[in-house]
């Protein structure tokens, strides 16, 4: 049952990632990314880690993707000229990413034995929001403050730099 | 005794300062007009502050110098170099002469400039010259007197190259700077071997001191031989003496207030007052003396015999020019220092006035400077024609104008001049004589062709008319002085300008051997005998015109007349010993050091090697951001692969 | 019968991959940096499966980081994207290439 939920969050999750990059239509793109991000926060769920899934949901499909989307309607970007060309450059990248991608396989695949097929028992709390959250507040008190600072600036930065000023006197 | 204070000195070199920026700044606004009366005030000024510098100087004890000391902009331990004038009886006599005859000068030139386009420069340049050249005879060191012998070089360069869009005159100017630049060379030479025998001064009154002190090394012969020679090339360069007189005769390219100022009457006598500055230098150097004698001696006869066979009214007072400078060296290289400076004077009036009446001809010819095409201009230019007489009777000698006093009286020194060589100064003298035979000669050829006789050109002489008055006025002035001047000069005891000099001088004069009245009378005597028939002469052989006997002459003596219509071929000479292998020199750095050497092999080599290294990883520069995530991704997995 | 953890890591590798292959094949900017989200979920999965096969809450702690991370990467490279776009009218790439040496 868990095996099967799990098939086919995965088979939609890598659908929609390739989906991402394959549209030529930036908005498709952002859409499909919505529907992985949806399925990853299932998967989360099957992990147990409700809290997360729950974030993924909220700050990722609901906050970075709305501001994707907001970027790509600003700048009206749908459908435009040709997305891919045929040129020694992206030969190269898919090469080197199946790569890549062939060395994490064959690493996944070589250590079999060594990975745990099956989960260890868990108290209830493990993946809420207590129990996250005694870490987050507590062992991890000083990073989290840290990344909210990081936000901070984040915030700041952005706005300087999509400024028109900010290039004018650049120049 | 100790030198005063005088707030005078600087006034009488600023003014024309002053008057050259005026003019030279606002000149282009305010118009000619200004330009020309801003020049002239401020010469005349400054020669007003001149006469009445000379005058306190005059009732002051004999031998009193001004000193006026600006500030010391050279002081340390090793040098010891101030910006000072110094005003004694010579500077006195050299401003005098100088800013006498440039307001004159200046006087005619507002009228010979007329009209010219760039009136305002040159009244700003020729009053910069009187400027430097105030800074030359006034310095109170060789520094400053260097810095006005530069800039009088600079001004004379800026003068003859005036009408510079003539290429002739453009090279005129140029030629004038790099051979002047040759003598500067050995005077520079001179002055830095002074600075470093006598502790880093060169202070008149310290070389003086040192020179007399008798102390070891200047006291030393052969030094101060070396030291008198390098300043001597300097001043030979300066006043157009063997072998670099070839400048002058080029430089009167200039416009003639030029010719008459700079290239007759004042800078080409700087070198003869520096010799008379530094006599206390050059009475210890007889083999010097007797070069500086013997290069004014040769200078002398050579410079009349190419005078002879000029056809171009101011080439003929040009040469004429550099053979009086070479009289003026023979006097002061027999130790008459006075005399030299005495012939100076007498020099700077009639040469100046010969040049102007000269100048007046080519104005009124409308730019006709070659004598065969004049003639007859007495009837039509009676002031001009009667000042040109003066002066050159004075040139040729005839008593009782100025130059028969000055002229015999270098003579005389020459002959009895007490050196340790006695039998070549009277090689000299002889020289000095046949010399002034020829002047004689030759002037009387200039005047005769050029005002009496039959006009050649009927056109231009229909057209030839007076000078305006300003013209006239200068003409005259410097024709009664070189009148005059004579009465300085008399013999014996009644020799004013020597007495005048004497506390500069005198002590350096050397004593002419014993001679009897007799001699003293017969050198006088043969002093006229050869100006009379020098004058005949000419007028024999000139009386028929340019085609007459003297055409029959010069056919008769055809190599010789050719060597020195042609100048001796002195220019062509240089050309081929000098400046052909300076030019292929040049030629060799330009196309092989400079283009293989630094071009190729020093500058393009290493770029074209930096370029050819530079395109490979230029490849992964292509600003492109794919290609640098590709390396990144390719780099990660080189490193997974490897660890 | 429950998931073993190879099968969630290949998963997440695969999802790494794919959003390389988009980061690297695309050439507007907009959708790189979706590449680049897809990327950071990628291994943000290998993080939770760890924690859970592990036991440990802390993997937990860590995707949250990574999501706090990607908020900001995403607000800051939005903002050069419309930067990028007003200077030179276009998203492409390989048309804003000006460090090309």
């Amino acid at each position: 049952m868990e095996q099967i939920l799990f098939a086919i969050l995965a088979a939609v999750a890598l659908v929609s990632g390739l989906a991402t990059i394959a549209w030529r239509s930036p908005l498709r793109s952002a859409f499909s990314l919505i529907i992985c991000l949806f399925a990853l926060a299932g998967i989360f769920v099957t992990l147990l880690a409700h809290f997360l899934a729950a974030m993924q949901l909220l700050v990722y499909a609901g906050a970075i993707m709305v501001l994707f989307v907001f970027v790509i309607m600003l700048l009206d970007l749908s459908e435009r000229g040709r997305e891919l060309q045929v040129s020694m450059l992206p030969v190269l990248g898919v090469l080197a990413v199946l790569a890549v991608a062939g060395k994490f396989a064959k690493t996944v695949i070589s250590s079999h034995g060594l990975l745990a097929d099956v989960p260890p028992a868990v108290p209830d709390t493990f993946g809420t929001i207590p129990g996250v959250a005694e870490l987050l507040l507590g062992q991890f008190l000083l990073p989290f403050e840290l990344v909210s600072l990081l936000l901070l600036v984040a915030v700041v930065g952005a706005v300087v730099v999509a400024r028109r000023r900010f290039w004018r006197e650049g120049k | 005794m100790e030198p005063k204070l005088f707030a005078a000195i600087p006034v009488i070199i600023l003014l024309p300062a002053i008057g050259a920026l005026l003019a030279g700044l606002l000149g282009k606004r305010w118009g000619d007009r200004f330009a020309a009366v801003v020049a002239n005030l401020a010469v005349f000024s400054s020669f007003g502050v001149s006469l009445y510098a000379w005058w306190f100087l005059s009732n002051d004890a004999a031998g009193m110098v001004y000193l006026y000391k600006v500030y010391p902009f050279l002081k340390s331990d090793l040098l010891d170099i101030g910006l000072d004038f110094r005003f004694d009886r010579l500077s006195a006599v050299m401003s005098l002469v100088v800013t006498g005859v440039s307001s004159l000068i200046h006087l005619y030139s507002m009228a010979y400039m007329k009209g010219d386009r760039s009136h305002a420069r040159f009244f700003s340049h020729l009053n910069m010259f009187v400027f430097f050249m105030l800074l030359l005879v006034l310095g109170a060191n060789l520094v400053v007197m260097f810095a006005g012998w530069e800039g009088v070089g600079l001004s004379s360069y800026l003068l003859i190259g005036f009408w510079y869009e003539d290429m002739e005159k453009a090279i005129a100017g140029k030629k004038a700077f790099i051979v002047n630049r040759i003598g500067d060379f050995g005077f520079l030479l001179g002055m830095l071997m002074l600075l470093m025998y006598n502790q880093g001064s060169v202070d008149f009154f310290a070389l003086e001191r040192f020179a007399n002190s008798g102390v070891p090394p200047v006291a030393n012969e052969l030094n101060m031989t070396v030291i008198c020679l390098l300043l001597f090339l300097g001043a030979a360069g300066k006043s157009a003496q063997l072998p670099l007189y070839v400048w002058l005769p080029d430089a009167m390219a200039g416009p003639t207030p030029v010719s008459a100022l700079i290239h007759a009457a004042t800078m080409v006598t700087a070198g003869v007052y520096m010799v008379a500055r530094l006599s206390f230098l050059y009475v210890h150097a007889p083999i010097a003396m007797a070069v500086v004698a013997g290069v004014g001696a040769v200078t002398a006869l050579f410079a009349a015999t190419i005078g002879l066979a000029q056809t171009d009214i101011k080439k003929v007072l040009a040469y004429s020019t550099v053979s009086q400078l070479g009289y003026m060296f023979l006097a002061v290289g027999s130790g008459a220092f006075a005399a030299g400076i005495f012939h100076l004077t007498t020099h700077a009036f009639f040469k100046a006035c010969l040049f102007l009446g000269a100048g007046s001809v080519i104005h009124a010819l409308h730019h006709q400077q070659d004598i065969r095409r004049m003639g007859g201009l007495a009837r039509k230019m009676p002031v001009t024609h009667w000042t040109f007489l003066i002066s050159t009777l004075a040139i040729a000698g005839i008593p009782p104008l100025s130059g028969f006093f000055s002229k015999d009286e270098i003579l005389t020194a020459a002959f009895l001049a007490s050196t340790p060589f006695p039998m070549v100064y009277k090689v000299f003298w002889a020289c000095g004589v046949v010399g002034a035979f020829l002047t004689a000669f030759y002037m009387m050829r200039l005047y005769w062709l050029t005002f009496r006789g039959e006009p050649r050109d009927h056109h231009a002489f229909e057209h030839a008319h007076e000078s305006p008055w300003n013209m006239g006025t200068a003409l005259v002035l410097l024709a009664g002085a070189a009148t005059v001047a004579g009465a300085l000069g008399l013999p014996g005891e009644g020799h004013l300008f020597s007495r005048w000099l004497a506390p500069v001088v005198g002590k350096y004069t050397l004593e002419p051997q014993h001679a009897s009245h007799l001699t003293h009378w017969g050198l006088i005597g043969l002093s006229v005998l050869v100006a009379v028939a020098g004058l005949s002469a000419g007028l024999l052989v000139y009386r028929s015109g340019p085609e007459g006997v003297s055409a029959r002459i010069a056919r008769a003596f055809g190599p010789l007349y050719r060597l020195v219509a042609g100048k001796y071929f002195v220019d062509e000479l240089y050309a081929l010993i000098v400046v052909r292998p300076l030019k292929a020199v040049a030629t060799f750095s330009y196309k092989v050091v400079d283009k293989v050497f630094i071009d190729l092999l020093g500058v393009n080599l290493p770029a074209w090697t930096v370029k050819g290294i530079g395109v490979l990883p230029r490849m992964f520069h292509d600003g492109n951001l794919r290609s640098y995530l590709l390396a990144v991704v390719v780099g990660v997995l080189c490193l997974w692969v490897v660890l | 019968m429950t998931t073993p953890l190879s099968w969630y890591l290949l998963l997440s590798f695969a999802l790494f991959s794919i959003g390389l292959l988009g980061l690297v094949i695309r050439r507007n900017l907009v959708v790189m940096l979706m590449a680049m989200e897809l990327m950071l979920n990628g291994s943000n999965l290998a993080l939770v499966a760890y924690s859970r096969f592990r036991g440990d809450e802390a993997g937990q702690v860590m995707a949250f980081f990574v999501m706090a991370l990607a908020a900001a990467e995403a607000a800051i490279g939005l903002a050069l994207v419309l930067a990028i776009y007003r200077h030179f009218k276009t998203l492409d790439v390989d048309r804003v290439n000006r460090l090309n040496g």
